[in-house]
Formats: C-alpha cells, structure tokens, sequence
C-alpha cells in the first residue's frame, strides 16, 4: 500500500455553484436537508422519463449553452490574463466540458454547438473568453477529473513550478449525460439514497461548478494530503472484494495522519459501489462518521471533488457537516450519518471521489495550524 | 410459439452486439448471459435491453431488474410474455 | 522534480495513409480475442497496439493525451438517440480508449492522468506531467481516431496515429531522454500528429509552448 503523498498546498479561495446557490447556501441547504433533486424529462428537450437532477437552469438545448452565464459568475475570481501564464497554472477540469453542444447541433444544426461540444475547442473558447494564457492542464477523467485537478495543482506548487494554481471545474447536466446515464440503468425515477441498503440503485445528476485557488502560503485550511488508484476493473464496476476502496482509504492512516477524521464519501446512490465504499471507511476509520451529499446535489460527475471540497470546508468554517440528505433506514454501515453534526473534536476530514474502471481519488483536509 | 421469441431474442442479442461467428443455434436458451459462453458483460447486457425495449415495448426500470430480466434467454423470454399478457389483460 | 527522463522504449502507429491504419488495425484486431476486440475502436486498437509488450506495474504512472477522444464512438452514440446506446455513451467517455486496452488485462495503476486540450500545449502539458509523476516508471501515450462527418467539420481528427513513450528516472540503457529546458527557452510548437511524426523518425526537437514550456527530445 502506498501511502497518500503528503505536499500541503493552502486553498487561498474557494467557491462552487450547484443548484442551490455558492457554498454558503448550499451548505445551508444541506443542513436544512433539502433536496434540490427534481423530476426532469431526461432528454431535456427530447423528452423521455423524469429523473432526479438538480438544475441551475432549464435543461434546453439553447446555444450559447445555458452554462456560460453560469461560469460568468466567477469572473471576479477567474477572468484574468494573470492566470495561464509560466507561474500561475490552471487546471481545467471536467468530465462533460461542452458535450451538450453535441445534442444541440443533432437537433437544431448549430454549428458553433458542435464546435463547443468538443473538448479541445470547448477549452479554446474558455481560454478565449477568461483572457488565459496557455499554461492550461486540461483533466477529463470522468468523476475524478476535479480531484486529479487539485492533486496536479498541488503537485506543481510542491515542485517550485507554480506561485498560484487555479483549479476550475464545471459540468452541467444535459441530454447527452442524462441520456447516457438513464441508458444505463442508473439514473432512473427513483431519487437516489446514498448508501441506503435497499433493493434497487439510483443516482441524480447535479449541475456544479466551482474553482480553487490553491497556495503554499496563504489560506486557512490545507489540502494535508492527496492519494490516486485505478482498479482497471471493468468499464463500469469495481472489484467486488472492496480492494480497491479499501487501497485508496489506507493510504491514510499510520504516522502522521489525524486520529479523528469525518469521511465525506462519493456515494451516489448505486448499490453496490456504496456498499463496498461504506464498508471500507468504516474498517479504515472505526470512529469516523460517514456522509454523502450527492442524495441532495445530485452527482456533478468530473466537478464532484470540487464542489463537495467546497460544501466541506463550509462545514469546518461554521462547525456543523450535513447528515446523507436522501437517505434513511438501513444503511451498509452503522456509521453513515443521515443528520447533521459537529466537527468539534474532528483533525480533519477524508473527502473520496471515485469513477468508471474503478478510479480512486481522495484527499486529506484540515485547519491550518 | 416460445420457440420463435428465443429464436427471435438470440436474434436480436447477435445483432445488437455484432456477434460474428455466431448463429441463434450456439446460444443456450438456459445459460447465463452474462459471463457464460458468449462471453458478454454487464455492458452488453444493457445494450440489448436497449434494443428489447424498443422492439417488444417493454420497460427495465433499474439496473437490478435489467440483470434479473437477462440471467438467460429463457428468463428473458419469460418476461416478455409476461408483459404481453399484462398488455392483452388490460386492453 | 527530476530535470530529465530517459526513454526506456518507444512505439508509433503512424500509417502512410488513413486507408492503411484502417487495414493495419483491422489487422490487429484479428490477432486478439473476440470478447476483447468486439468492441474496441480505432483509438482503442491502436493504442492496443502501442502497448503491445508492456506490462505496466502498479506503482507506475501513465498519462494519455489526446485532442478530440472517441471521436468515432461519439458519432455512434448521437446517433442512437431518442434511445441512447449504453455502450456507445460508455465508450464515448474519456478516457475509454486507453481503459480498452488496461481493462481486460487487469492493469492496475497508481497514477492515470488523462488530457485533453489542444495542440502544443496539450503536447506540453502531458511532458510536463510526466516530470511531476511520484512514481520512477511513467508512460505517455498520445494518439487519435479519425472520424467521419465530424472530422469533416473540423471536429475530429484527420487521421488515426499514436505513439507510446515508456520513460524512468534511471538512465542505464536508455534509447534517449526528455529534459526540461529552463524558463524563457524557446522551440518547436508540435501538435500531436507533428510530435508522432517527430518520434517516428527518431527526430531530436525542443518541443512545448512559452506558457508551460520547452523539453529537449533526444535519442542516442
């Protein structure tokens, strides 16, 4: 077992904005345990079966596409030629990008949606507009795709190669996912209950963005530690035995590492990727209550790690981290915490995200000393 | 008349999935779909409840009830008559 | 961070013409098993083919670059639409095309890196990454399939190639070696079809762009 790489990096600036609003409003939603999941057609304008998602906007197949007044809400932060260049990275990340563009120009034969819905143009036209330079990492690796973001970014700090990196993550729902999802049997008309012991599995799709900006100096909460591991499974499930979980949770524990850590897991709502996920926090952290926001938020696929990372450091800020909203009654573990609680007493947390042929990717937060 | 609905499902399961080499006579009605001879995964299986959904009108919910649809030709057969006849009650 | 790496071995796939990768893949996937070639698409096979004799270990890093993806699997799964194929929308996700060929053997790995983005800098992202990797072995592997109506819209690629760098820290034996060059350098803007036809002739180049920058490709 390898253990997590410990090159402390300090997140100078944190925002994200899902279907509730900025982190503020969502952690605050989540205390409350709201559901921002609705019933959609899942072929947005195409039609089809209603699905849980949690939309910022209308589902449309609109060109522009209905996230880029979205992504203008970070221009404060984001839109600077200060960003891109040798000592200021960026790493874009996302597992959609522009994809919904591709169903826009099938339907309405828009070209300028076709361009967009690839990722290398998609990427382009981002650049373009925020005024970056070309120092640009551009990470898609499905659900971990946020979480490889902070651990390049944070990497290349360590390295001496980077005085700011910028993290910037989106992914907004849309017929193509929707589809591809409900095509699999996983996103269906039932509302997702993660880690829930039942007899069927479901996820939501969330719309989600958000950036960091991550420093070796300045900001009150560290990212203390980062860990990767791919399964090479199966396209679409993991190891049955829970090693893979199991792998990417142990890398830390042992010296160094905090006693007392809350663990915020990916937990989607499938079953048997719950399972296995609940049963290896809870062998690895006994004492750690387990919680999973994506029963409220829906699953913002690649941006996942950067929401949630936001929603989490909301948590240590005021104290209380939101309970598994969407789930109740028996869980796959004991410690699955369906209510709210206090981080008093709590070094830090575990925050995993894991994705198809059994991607890993977690990290280590906690308060700067 | 079970005869024709497996010999059309194996059919439709070498189409879907572009199983060359193979006729409806090499697939056992009994055996497990996934992972027995034909060598097909969970993936392949939701391809071709795909195209049972759309050539017999049939709705798979869940992916649960997509695996216990397809544990064999038999059983999915099964649940395609089953359909039909809660389509005929209540027409 | 290292200041170089030594090119342990090298493989590309660049066919003469897109009529010859289609015959030298088709070839290729008549060499495999049928569970494992069924469903592999041109990105897959050829990737599969620049693998070919590798046996990454666990602890070994690998990053895939690639500007326009399943570029193919793309078209098929809009297509399928009002009834989206599973296998399509599955094989169409990045980065599929490598997992074709790491998935049915198995092959564990501890650090994936999977890029995207264009050009130059995409090819100097992925060089750089390989200098940040914690573990001692790292691959690159770059490649891309060519499409049909979105290739012709200037959304896909033109043409199918890849290539396959396996690179260590460890110089004894090496057919070359990568180093950084220091901040303000110059070089070559290499895309990646440019960078495969570099590596193909076994050309040295300074290749990358001024934002991330230059890295030095010899061989001996």
């Amino acid at each position: 077992m390898t253990p997590a790489v410990r090159s402390p990096v300090r997140i100078a600036a944190l925002e994200c904005l899902t279907a509730f609003g900025d982190a503020a409003a969502t952690h605050a939603a989540l205390v409350r345990g709201e559901v921002a999941l609705k019933p959609v057609p899942v072929l947005g304008e195409g039609g089809g079966e209603a699905c849980p998602i949690a939309l910022t906007a209308p589902m449309t197949d609109d060109f522009p596409p209905r996230w880029t007044p979205e992504l203008a809400r970070f221009d404060h932060a984001v839109r600077s030629r200060d960003w891109g260049r040798p000592r200021t990275p960026i790493l874009l990340t996302s597992s959609n990008f522009g994809v919904d563009g591709l169903v826009t120009h099938m339907r309405k034969g828009t070209p300028g949606a076709l361009r967009r819905g690839v990722v290398s143009r998609c990427a382009a036209d981002l650049r373009s507009h925020f005024g970056w330079g070309e120092n640009i990492t551009v990470i898609s690796h499905a659900c971990v795709s946020a979480q490889l973001g902070l651990m390049q970014a944070a990497r290349l700090l360590a390295a001496g190669e980077a005085d700011r990196a910028l993290v910037f993550s989106f992914d907004f729902a849309s017929a193509f996912v929707a589809g591809g999802f409900h095509a699999l049997k996983i996103l269906n008309r039932n509302f997702p209950a993660p880690y829930a012991d039942r007899e069927y599995g479901a996820i939501g799709l969330g719309d989600g963005a958000g950036y960091a900006v991550l420093t070796r100096d300045e900001g009150d909460f560290t990212i203390a530690a980062q860990h990767c591991h791919n399964e090479m499974w199966h396209f679409t499930a993991n190891d049955p035995s829970g090693e893979g979980f199991r792998h990417a949770l142990a890398a830390f524990t042992g010296q160094g590492m905090p006693e007392k850590v809350w663990f915020k897991g990916h937990g989607t709502g499938t079953l048997e990727p719950g399972r296995l996920e609940a049963q290896a926090a809870e062998a690895t952290f006994p004492q750690a209550p387990i919680v999973g926001w994506k029963g409220a938020l829906g699953h913002t696929l690649g941006s996942c790690a950067l929401i949630e990372l936001a929603v989490g450091i909301e948590s240590m800020r005021r104290g209380v981290v939101p309970g598994t909203v969407g789930t109740t009654g028996k869980c796959f573990s004991d410690r699955v915490a369906t209510a709210p609680f206090r981080t008093d007493g709590f070094d830090g947390a575990v925050m995993a995200c894991n994705a198809f042929g059994g991607a890993h990717a977690a990290m280590l937060i906690t308060p700067h000393a | 008349m079970a005869d024709s609905l497996t010999h059309e499902i194996k059919t439709l399961i070498i189409e879907t999935l572009r199983l060359k080499d193979t006729s409806p006579a090499d697939i056992d009605d009994a055996a497990p779909m996934i992972g027995g001879g034909l060598e097909l995964d969970s993936l392949d299986a939701l391809e071709v409840v795909v195209a049972i959904e759309r050539n017999y009108g049939v709705k798979i919910d869940t992916s649960e009830d997509s695996k216990k649809a397809l544990e064999s030709v038999n059983a999915l057969a099964a649940f395609i008559r089953a359909h039909r006849e809660k389509a005929a009650a209540k027409a | 961070m290292p200041d170089t790496l030594f090119i342990r071995s090298a493989s590309v796939f660049l066919p003469e013409s897109e009529t010859a990768a289609e015959a030298a893949l088709e070839a290729h996937r008549n060499t495999l098993s049928r569970s494992a070639a069924r469903r592999m698409s041109a990105m897959g096979l050829a990737f599969d083919l620049v693998m070919s004799g590798e046996s990454p270990a666990e602890d070994e890093a690998l990053t895939l670059a690639t500007e326009y993806g399943m570029t193919r699997t793309l078209e098929d799964y809009l297509v399928s639409f009002p009834s989206p194929s599973p296998l399509a929308f599955q094989n169409s996700i990045h980065p599929a095309g490598i997992e074709q060929h790491l998935v049915p053997r198995r092959l564990a790995l501890r650090e994936f890196l999977p890029l995207a983005g264009e050009g130059p800098a995409l090819m100097a992202a992925a060089l750089r990454s390989l200098f940040l990797c914690e573990s001692r072995v790292m691959r690159l592997v770059v490649g891309e399939e060519r499409g049909t109506w979105m290739s012709e819209a200037d959304c896909g690629a033109e043409r199918t190639f890849a290539f396959r760098l396996t690179l260590s820290r460890d110089e004894a034996g090496s057919l070359g070696s990568i180093s950084r060059l220091p901040a303000g350098s110059a070089g070559e803007r290499l895309a990646p079809f440019d960078l495969t036809a570099a590596l193909n002739d076994r050309r040295a180049a300074d290749v990358g762009c001024d934002d991330i920058g230059f890295f030095r490709i010899t061989w001996r």
